[in-house]
This record gives C-alpha cells, sequence and structure tokens, in this order.
C-alpha cells in the first residue's frame, strides 16, 4: 500500500498527464490514479468517488492545472468550495502552472490550495510534496 | 448874425432886421444815430441896435466937438463975436451938456439892458453846460485846428481817467489817438465841416497808475462848430459801446465755435428743418458719406428718394410727434453715394432728436448718423471667420475623436498584444515544460551507459540546454510583456550610489571572474526619479554588459561615474571592451538583436533598459569605437523632492 490511496490529476494537455502519471507511478506513491481533463470532469470524479469520504478512490492530492477548456483551475476550486464540507474529503490540492505570472500568483493567494509548482513536476519536487503533506 | 424872421409868424412882407446869436448841435439817440439837432437861440437885436445908436451918438458928438472947436477960434479973434458969442455958447455948452448928460444916461440905461441880456444868456449857457455834464453820452467841444478842449464834460472825462483836457490839444491830452488816425477824422472835418459819425471805432486807451490800458469802443460824432459861418471847432458826441461790442463778439466767438465744431465734428451733423426735413445744416463729415449728392436746401426725401419705403420717414414722424429721440443701430439702407449711380447696402447707426424753436415747438430734427458699414463688414466677415474656425474646431474635434479611436484602437491592440504574449509566453511554456519533462523521463529510461555513452549523452545534453534557451526566452517575453504593462510604474526619488553599490554586490562574483578593475564614483549626486527595480536593472544590465563585452587583449577596466546637467544626473558606464561596430549602432536597441554569438544573450537587454529609461522621462546616449571600448551615457531626471 502507498503512501497515497489516490491521486487525481487535473490537466487538459494529454502528455502532461501522461508524463505526471508515469512519475508518480514510477515513484510508486499513489495506488490510484484518477485523470480528469478539466475542471468540470474533476468534479464529475469527485462525485463518483467521494461519496464517502474514506473512500480508496477518493482523492487524498490533487495536481491542478490553472489554464483549461471548459472550467480551469480557478472555477474549479471555487466549485470545489461549494461543495458540501462533508463530501470533500481531506485533500491536498498543488497547482501546477507553466508560469509564475504576478498576476495568477495573487489569485492564488486566497484559494483552498496547499502549494503551487511550475512545471514540468520532477521526482524532486514530488518528494519536496511528500516531505511537507504526507510525511 | 443879423437874420430876418417873422417872428410873430404874421406873414408881413416886409421883415425887420434882427440879431442872433445862436448854436446848432446834432441830437444822437442812444444806437448813437443822430436824430435831431439841439438849437440853442440868443435874439440879440436889442443889444446890437443899443450898441450901434451908440456909436451913432459919438460919432455926432466927436463933430460937434470939431464946430465947436472952430466957432470957438472964430469968438477968440473977434472978441466981440466972443462976448456975444460966449453966452450963446454958455447956452450951447449948457444945452449940449444936458443933452450929452441925458444921452449917456440913455446909454447907461442901454448897457445896463445889454448887461443883464449878456447875464441871461449865460445863465442859460450855464443850464446847457448842466445838461451835458449831466448827460451819459461823452461831450467835448474842441476849438481851433489843434482841436483845443474848450470844454469836455464829466462822461467825457471818465473816459480818459486822469488827463488834463482844458486848453490842451487833443494830441496832447490823447495820444493815442493820433495813431489811430483820430486826429485826422478831426482835421477832415475841421477843415471841411462835413459831421463824421463814428461807429464801433476801437480804441486802447491807456490808465494811471500803472493799470493795463483798456479797450474800448466808441460810436460818436465830430461835427463841426460854426460862428459866424466859420468853423471855429468840433463838438463831439460819443458814447462807449465796448460792452456791447465785446458781448457781441463773445457771442459771435461763440456762434464761430459752434460752428467749428459743427463742421470739424468727425461724426456725420444735419440739422433738417420743418415737417417737410429740408437739409438746413449739412456739416463736411455727412456729407462725405454722399460725396456726388445735392442735399443743402431740399427735402430729406427729396434728395434721398431712396429712403420712401424705409422705417426712416416713420422714425422721424414719431421724433416729430414725440419729442422722444430715437437712435437706430446699424439699420441698412440701399442708398446712392453719388446722384444718380446705383444705390449700394449702407449701415447706419444713428440718433434722431427733436429741434425746438424758442417756444418750445419743435421745428426740425437734428440728426447725428454715422455709417457704420465697414465695421459691419468686419465684424460680419470675423463673425465669418469665427464660423469658419468654429467648423475648423469641429473637423479638429472629429480628427481629435478619431484619433482618440485610433488611440483606444490602438490600446486595444496592445492589450491584445501583451495578452498574446502574455498567452503565447504560456502556451509555448506548457510544451516545452513537456518536452523538459520527457527528457528527463527518457533519461531515466534510457540505460545509464547510454545516457553517459558517446552519442546519446551529449545529444541528450544540448536537447536540456535548447529547452533552458527556449525557456529563457519565453521568460525575457514576458519580462517584455510587464514592462509594456507597467508603462508608468511607480517613481521615487532614489540615491543613484546606492544602487549601483547593490549591484556591485550582486555582479561581484562575474567581477572577481573576469578581474575587471571597477571604478565607481557616483556619490553626493541629487537623487533621481526612478523605479528603484528598473534603475537596478538598468545599471545591472550596462555593468554586466560591460563584463560580457570585454577584450580578450587587455584587462578590462570598467568606470561607473556620474556628472550633473540641467534636470538630470547622467551616468555613464565606461569600458575598455570591444567596442561596438557604427554599422551596428543604429539596432542597438532593438528587440533581440545581438551582435556577438560569443556570450549568453537573448538580445532583450538594451532594448529594456532604453525602454525603462525612456519611461522615466529620460534618455540614453552610447559612444564607442570598435576595439577600444564602449561608454553609456544615462540622463537619468532629477527627483523634484530630496530625500529625506
Amino acid at each position: 500500500m502507498a503512501a497515497i490511496s489516490c491521486t487525481l490529476l487535473i490537466d487538459d494537455d494529454e502528455t502532461t498527464n501522461y508524463l505526471n502519471q508515469t512519475l508518480l507511478r514510477r515513484m510508486a506513491i499513489t495506488d490510484t490514479v484518477l485523470v480528469a481533463g478539466n475542471g468540470q470532469e474533476a468534479l464529475d470524479l469527485l462525485h463518483a468517488h467521494c461519496v464517502t469520504a474514506a473512500s480508496p478512490t477518493c482523492p487524498a492530492l490533487i495536481l491542478l492545472d490553472m489554464k483549461m477548456p471548459r472550467m480551469n483551475g480557478f472555477e474549479f476550486l471555487q466549485a470545489y468550495t461549494q461543495r458540501p464540507p462533508t463530501e470533500n474529503p481531506a485533500v491536498v490540492i498543488i497547482m501546477l502552472t507553466t508560469s509564475l505570472h504576478p498576476h495568477d500568483v495573487a489569485r492564488m493567494q486566497d484559494l483552498p490550495i496547499a502549494g503551487y509548482l511550475t512545471k514540468p513536476l520532477t521526482r524532486e519536487k514530488v518528494e519536496a510534496i511528500m516531505a511537507q503533506h504526507f510525511a | 448874425m443879423p437874420v430876418q424872421l417873422d417872428h410873430a409868424n404874421s406873414g408881413a412882407k416886409e421883415l425887420k432886421q434882427r440879431y442872433y446869436n445862436f448854436i446848432y448841435q446834432a441830437r444822437h439817440n442812444l444806437a448813437g444815430i443822430i436824430d435831431g439837432i439841439f438849437v440853442f437861440a440868443y435874439d440879440v437885436t436889442t443889444l446890437v441896435l443899443a450898441r450901434h445908436e451908440v456909436q451913432q451918438l459919438n460919432e455926432e458928438l466927436a463933430a460937434t466937438n470939431e464946430e465947436l472947436h472952430a466957432s470957438n477960434e472964430e469968438h477968440v479973434t473977434t472978441n466981440a463975436a466972443l462976448q456975444e458969442t460966449q453966452q450963446q455958447l454958455q447956452r450951447l455948452n449948457q444945452e449940449l451938456e444936458a443933452r450929452v448928460a441925458e444921452r449917456t444916461q440913455t446909454a447907461l440905461t442901454l448897457q445896463a439892458d445889454l448887461l443883464a441880456a449878456a447875464q441871461q444868456q449865460a445863465q442859460e449857457r450855464e443850464q446847457l453846460y448842466q445838461i451835458f455834464a449831466e448827460t451819459p453820452a461823452a461831450i467835448c467841444i474842441q476849438r481851433g485846428p489843434e482841436h483845443r478842449y474848450a470844454y469836455a464834460n464829466q462822461a467825457y472825462q471818465d473816459f480818459f481817467p486822469g488827463r488834463e483836457f482844458l486848453g490842451r490839444p487833443v494830441a496832447a491830452v490823447l495820444p493815442e489817438t493820433v495813431d489811430s488816425s483820430v486826429v485826422a477824422l478831426l482835421d477832415h472835418v475841421y477843415q471841411t465841416g462835413e459831421t463824421y459819425y463814428g461807429y464801433e471805432l476801437p480804441l486802447l486807451i491807456s490808465q494811471p497808475d500803472g493799470r493795463p490800458p483798456k479797450q474800448m469802443y466808441f460810436t460818436f460824432t465830430y461835427q463841426a462848430l460854426r460862428e459866424n459861418g466859420a468853423i471855429v471847432g468840433i463838438s463831439t458826441f460819443a458814447y462807449d459801446v465796448a460792452e456791447q461790442v465785446q458781448a457781441r463778439q463773445q457771442v459771435e466767438t461763440q456762434q464761430q465755435e459752434l460752428a467749428d465744431l459743427f463742421m470739424q465734428a468727425p461724426a456725420p451733423i444735419v440739422i433738417l428743418d420743418g415737417p417737410d426735413l429740408v437739409f438746413q445744416l449739412i456739416n463736411p463729415a455727412y456729407q462725405r458719406i454722399f460725396p456726388g449728392r445735392e442735399l443743402a436746401g431740399k427735402p430729406l426725401l427729396e434728395a434721398l428718394p431712396e429712403l420712401v419705403g424705409t422705417p426712416i420717414p416713420d422714425l422721424f414722424r414719431s421724433v416729430y410727434q414725440t419729442g422722444e429721440p430715437i437712435t437706430v443701430h446699424e439699420l441698412p439702407l440701399l442708398m446712392a453715394r453719388h446722384e444718380g449711380q446705383a444705390t449700394e447696402e449702407i449701415y447706419w447707426t444713428f440718433t434722431y432728436q427733436a429741434r425746438r424753436n424758442a417756444h418750445g415747438a419743435i421745428d426740425g430734427a437734428r440728426v447725428f448718423a454715422h455709417d457704420v458699414t465697414e465695421q459691419v463688414r468686419t465684424r460680419q466677415q470675423v463673425e465669418r471667420l469665427n464660423q469658419e474656425l468654429a467648423s475648423i474646431n469641429e473637423e479638429l474635434i472629429v480628427s481629435n475623436e478619431e484619433l482618440h479611436a485610433s488611440n483606444t484602437q490602438l490600446t486595444r491592440t496592445n492589450v491584445d498584444l501583451d495578452n498574446f504574449i502574455y498567452t503565447a509566453s504560456h502556451d509555448l511554456k506548457a510544451p516545452i515544460s513537456n518536452i523538459e519533462g520527457l527528457l528527463y523521463l527518457l533519461r531515466e529510461d534510457l540505460p545509464p551507459d547510454l545516457v553517459h555513452g558517446e552519442y546519446i549523452g551529449p545529444t541528450l545534453l544540448r536537447m536540456l540546454d535548447a529547452v533552458e534557451r527556449f525557456k529563457r526566452t519565453i521568460d525575457h517575453l514576458t519580462e517584455v510583456s510587464k514592462l509594456q504593462k507597467e508603462h508608468a510604474p511607480a517613481t521615487k526619488s532614489i540615491a543613484l550610489a546606492t544602487v549601483v553599490e547593490d549591484v556591485q554586490q550582486d555582479l561581484a562574483p562575474m567581477i572577481q571572474e573576469t578581474g575587471a578593475r571597477l571604478l565607481v564614483e557616483v556619490s553626493d549626486f541629487p537623487p533621481v526619479q526612478f523605479s528603484e527595480k528598473n534603475l537596478r536593472s538598468v545599471v545591472y544590465n550596462l555593468l554586466s554588459n560591460a563584463l560580457k563585452y570585454r577584450s580578450p587583449h587587455r584587462s578590462l577596466h570598467v568606470d561607473v561615474r556620474a556628472h550633473v546637467r540641467a534636470g538630470y544626473t547622467v551616468l555613464e558606464v565606461h569600458d575598455n571592451g570591444l567596442g561596438i561596430d557604427p554599422t551596428h549602432l543604429p539596432k542597438l536597441f532593438t528587440m533581440f538583436q545581438r551582435f556577438h554569438t560569443h556570450v549568453e544573450g537573448t538580445g532583450i537587454g538594451l532594448y529594456m533598459v532604453k525602454r525603462m529609461i525612456d519611461n522615466a522621462g529620460g534618455h540614453l546616449e552610447v559612444h564607442s569605437q570598435p576595439g577600444a571600448g564602449t561608454t553609456f551615457f544615462v540622463h537619468l531626471p532629477h527627483a523634484t523632492v530630496t530625500p529625506t
């Protein structure tokens, strides 16, 4: 059994999802990886997998992209906070961005996220997350 | 003078001879015109006859005496006869004596009568002089060819105060009359007997006691004074008419002034007489409006028939009826300036006033009329120009709006461009970070001997290096995009020395590595107005450029100095490096322009430096010589407020 039961990757870029999925699998830190192409799909997955917060396929770590079609990262976070608290698992949400544009950084200040990282995700960055949130 | 008069008007054929003494004197009315004659006549017949009788008696007595003498001689020679005749003689003598006594008595009586008559005459004369003395007219009598004063009444003496008259010739008493030919007049009257009537003769009469001479005017009569038919002198009646003359002169002067005023007035004035408004007076200013038209003496509507049918006749009627003046501004009337010529539009500003006669009744109109055609036309032109200006203005406003629209469009385009750069950098970053990630993945997946092998290892390294360069370029693009957005970043008062010192510390490893000798002299300069981050960036870029583009042939010297120009502190960064080819200078500050390939760079540094300096109101100059070195002059605007 890995350190994290389930990790949700939310990104519209399939290559990114492939890379991150491969990295997480190689590092063997998560049992399940769920992949959503945008915020709405992610909400649907949460709806399906987190009927009880203790469900093994309810994500404990979410890696969230910002720029996505249909529902972007910010919109997802807003929708997420609207959900009933009982249905929201104890989850660590990390934003993955391509830039640290001051404008975007400012927008992240008030959001329920544990941190943000610039892409690409690397072994070192994942290890840092583990050390900080899942030790 | 012996005269035969019919005293009793009895119509007797044979008139008795009578004797008269008399004076004829002209009587002047107040205007100085002769309207009668004073006659002073005395009947001296009795006196004359008595005198004649005495003379006759005396002659008879003398003859008788002679006869007596002859008889006496006869009596002496003839004693007897003497004796005899002595008694007769004595008797005769006694008779004679008695007769003489009687005659003498008669003569004495006659003389007494004569004396009484003379006394009466004198008394009458005295009365006459009394009248003369009291009359306000100046009267004098002069006698002889020198016109010696025989008489001057008080009024006459008052005309010439302080003079001695009686017995003295006129030239001595009134020397001022000599030059004014008065004496010549007197001479003429004296010689010819023709009465002279003087009218308002001016005489400047000198005054005693140092008073200024007095201008007098005389209206007078010189009349020959005759005695026994012969001219013996001149009688003068004179009035001082100075007051009248001066009053009249004053009135004349005033009238002249009024006339001058009227004629010389720059304002056109006319006086129209009577209900037909006949041009009575036209001053030249008015006539100049109608240089070629005959106006004087003609009724208004006859002289200027084009006024019929205009408001003018009604206006005059109104003034005539109400007496209220009327002022009209800029009334256009079609009138001809020359008789018979085409009419033109003349603009008038005028005032009509009622003229009243002595009884207050309106008997004419006064017109003050200005031809304001030129002013009106000028104003119309100005108004037209104003309208043109207004329309130009409107056009300009439209242009301005268009410019504003263009500007808005450009701003929007700029924003779009910024967004594009932002989006592009983001969209480019995603794949490049994927490539980076994939490279890392690949490197992990490849067998270690391959990774460190002869071919794959360097290939991977170059791929990662290329990815790195790609990312840096995107980062710089992002920086440029940020710079565009912060067109007017917050500036503050900054001490140049502090910034240079900070940058110097940041670059310390590179300075050490290059072995450059750095000389910094920027203390004690006025603070500059700049964004601190940008100034740091400027100094960093210039200093790092100096370090990067050093010459391999000599040790690097970098001097950082400053000097003050009006309103600016000029930062100089001088190096003895490679220098810049003159052909490259025009493109030196262009984005992504690179002239050297041996050094790391993106071609963005100097572009950013120039942008930041220009945005802060400064400017950047560069002097360079290939193979010798380069100097950048950064003109940094002074802070308006000294930092505390």
